[in-house]
């Protein structure tokens, strides 16, 4: 029987283990000519890490963003829904540059390994998984227009 | 001798510069061991850019390096290069040292930690910390469930009408609420517009931010010091103006010291525990391959240093055995360029200053030798000259003393006389030719040639003279090259079985019999070709001068036949001998190059 993430998830935070969420974002501008042949010019990086539980004492689940920011819900919907999703990112500086466009992906640690266990993270690829990057043009242009 | 250098070598310096740059990598890493683990755990940029690149190129870059060194290593011994046995050897000394010391510490270490973690993570203690969350959490449970029910009870309900009238009430309030539930840490009470008109119990516990919305009896947590609480409130009727209104209490209890931090400590506990429990299986072969991570490496970086220090120690020795070698070719101007000053440099030195010393005298025999054979040919030349001198100068005579005689008697003496003087100046001129000829040998052009090609045009020209005598060469391979210069190795072959035909032809059974056979000396190979007659052998007086000029058994031989043969194959960096017994027959052996050195 497969089990869904969401399920994993929430299987695995009742059985104390820590699962752990990160969004990668980077926001590159196009280079023409020669220089193009060298790849895109960098503008952005932007990581955001999430990590989330159950805490039996409260009898709730939690998920701790990397400002050290605490949301806690009793529900596991709102709990892996909350957890495998992001809003209100915001990247600043980049809407008045042309050709600019963002590459976004979605890294999934159903379980933090600690350490020493960590040593073991090349080894079980299935606790773990990473989307491809998905790119999204802003075409600041048209909008303007 | 310079070394030529080979494509492929190991510098020293790179391979020093590596292992330094390696053990350096190990010692940083055991220093910052924890935060490596963290930075591995995290997959930060240190892991990516570092770990994974130099511990996946570096033991590749030493593999491939190996390999390399490998592979010429058994090419050598395979063609049994001087001191390729010794560096095999060498290598797997260095081979069997470090395996001998890194499998079984490596055994220990990975056994170690295994017998440690299933110490440490056992059913026991596991069942120890599933008990005491279990009895954390029903302590916290009960003291929630307490709070709760005190916080939506009657009495409190009924205490709370009274005790929310005055000062002094409210006194009395907190003074009956402590009666009724000694572990309350604080009381809080707040009008209809949120103001906070009367506090008691630990200060820790006082609201100063706004009032917290929610449910009557519904318990949060708060920490205020490192102190955890648990916080309830409960509405009670109030008047304002005289309209009625609800006013609000907050009840606090303080959870015991530690609590929390031990909560939390067994939690992590569980989940490193459940962590080894779910992936014990895979945590020895992570050690392997981190312990291997490490020791390969290592292990590669040795067999490199046992390659080099091998290639280090057999260098002066091939070089000595390469410079003995030419010195046993006659070539003594060769020496051994040496730059260290340990003992084998030593032996180079004094190999060199003995090789000097022979060269020096070598050229004293060689102008010793030279002055005394010039002697002696000037000494045969004189008597050989002598010889033809003596009829001619009779002839002479009988020409003048016929002069008185008769015309008839004249012309017969003339004509004899002049015949003989004739015959004798033509065997001086033929013998002088001979002479400047041995003298005055060219240098060798050698080329490859077909052996078994020489023989026959040599056989054909003899065999019509000799057709009683069989000569039988069909041994010889018609594939085997020698290394000559074709004119000159033809003399040789043309002497010796002239030779040989000669000694034969008063024989009734009269054979020859021509073989070859490839010998190798040193690094060389030699054709060496026997030349076997059943004549009458060479006599005995003559035996040890048969290459010396002049000397000769023949009746019409000018004795310079076999000092020519003798030279043609020394100037080959061959060498020519013999076997003879008398009424058994002769056999001369000839070494010749069976490759070309060029």
């Amino acid at each position: 029987m497969v089990e869904t993430p969401e399920k994993l998830l929430v299987k695995n935070a009742y059985e104390g283990q820590i699962a752990q969420v990160r969004f990668d974002f980077r926001v590159y501008q196009r280079s023409r000519g020669l220089v193009g042949l060298f790849g895109d010019k960098i503008l952005q990086e932007m990581s955001i890490e999430k990590t989330g539980g159950w805490d039996p004492f409260t009898g709730r689940f939690f998920i701790r963003e990397t400002d050290g920011e605490t949301w806690t819900t009793a529900r596991a919907e709102e709990y892996t829904g909350k957890l495998l999703s992001i809003s209100n990112v915001s990247l600043e500086g980049v809407a008045d540059i042309e050709d600019a466009y963002l590459l976004a992906r979605a890294g999934l640690k159903q379980v933090r390994l600690r350490i020493p266990f960590n040593l073991l993270d090349p080894l079980l690829p299935e606790t773990r998984m990473v989307t491809p990057w998905v790119r999204w043009d802003f075409d600041f242009g048209a909008i303007q227009q | 001798m310079r070394e030529r250098s080979n494509r492929g070598d190991f510098p020293v310096v790179s391979l020093g510069v590596i292992s330094f740059l390696y053990l350096l990598l190990i010692v940083l890493i055991l220093i910052f061991s924890r935060q490596v683990l963290q930075d591995l755990a995290a997959g930060a940029t240190l892991t990516r850019l570092v770990f994974i690149p130099i511990g996946t190129i570096l033991p590749l870059f030493l593999l491939i390096s190996f390999l390399v060194q490998l592979f010429r290593l058994l090419k050598e011994a395979r063609s049994a290069k001087p001191g390729s046995s010794f560096k095999v050897r060498l290598t797997m000394f260095f081979l069997f040292i470090t395996l001998f010391a890194s499998i079984p510490q490596g055994v220990l270490t990975i056994t170690f930690i295994t017998s440690a973690l299933q110490a440490w993570f056992n059913t026991e203690m596991e069942g120890a910390l599933d008990s005491g969350l279990s009895i954390a959490l029903r302590y916290n449970n009960e003291t929630v469930r307490q709070l709760e029910s005190l916080s939506t009870s009657r009495v409190l309900a009924e205490m709370l009408e009274e005790g929310t009238q005055g000062d002094a009430e409210a006194i009395k309030l907190w003074e009956d609420l402590k009666s009724i539930y000694p572990g309350v840490s604080g009381l809080q009470l707040f009008d209809d517009t949120g103001y906070s008109f009367g506090f008691f119990g630990d200060p820790r516990t006082m609201l100063r931010e706004e009032l917290p919305q929610g449910p009557e009896g519904a318990v949060n947590r708060f920490r205020v010091d490192g102190q955890t609480f648990l916080r309830a409130s409960r509405r009670f009727p109030m008047e304002r103006n005289g309209e009625p209104v609800s006013g609000k209490i907050l009840l606090s209890v303080m959870l015991p010291d530690g609590f929390e931090a031990g909560g939390r400590a067994l939690t992590d506990a569980i989940e490193v525990f459940g962590q080894y429990r779910n992936y014990r299986s895979y945590f020895s072969i992570a050690l392997i391959l981190l312990y291997s991570l490490f020791a390969i490496p290592l292990l590669l970086i040795a067999l490199l240093v046992a390659f080099q220090t091998g290639k280090e120690i057999v260098k002066p020795i091939v070089h000595l055995e390469e410079a003995m070698r030419r010195v046993m070719d006659g070539d003594y101007s060769i020496r051994i360029i040496s730059g260290g000053s340990d003992e084998l440099s030593i032996l180079v030195s004094s190999f060199n200053e003995m090789l000097s010393e022979l060269e020096l005298s070598r050229e004293k025999l060689l102008q010793t030798e030279k002055v005394t054979a010039w002697q002696e040919i000037a000494q045969r030349m004189a008597h050989e000259i002598k010889n033809p001198l003596t009829p001619i100068k009779l002839s002479a005579e009988r020409i003048l003393k016929a002069r008185s005689g008769d015309r008839e008697h004249l012309e017969r003496v003339v004509d004899k006389s002049v015949a003989s003087i004739v015959q004798e100046v033509e065997n001086l001129t033929s013998m002088l030719q001979e002479f400047s000829e041995f003298a005055r040998l060219p240098a060798p052009r050698p080329k490859d040639i077909s052996l078994k090609t020489v023989i026959q045009e040599v056989v054909a020209i003899y065999s019509p003279s000799f057709p009683v005598t069989t000569c039988d060469f069909s041994s010889i391979d018609p594939e085997q090259n020698i290394s000559v210069d074709p004119s000159q190795i033809k003399r040789v072959f043309s002497n010796l079985l002239k030779n040989a035909y000669e000694a034969v032809s008063e024989e009734e059974n009269g054979h020859i019999l021509i073989q070859s056979d490839l010998v190798r000396k040193g690094n060389s190979h030699y054709c060496r070709v026997k030349i076997e007659d059943n004549g009458y052998g060479i006599p005995e007086e003559l035996r040890d001068k048969v290459f010396q000029p002049y000397v000769t058994s023949k009746k019409n031989g000018t004795g310079l036949g076999l000092p020519i043969v003798e030279r043609i194959v020394a100037d080959h960096r061959g060498r020519i001998w013999f076997e003879t017994e008398t009424g058994i027959g002769t056999t001369f052996y000839i070494d010749l190059p069976a490759e070309n050195p060029a």
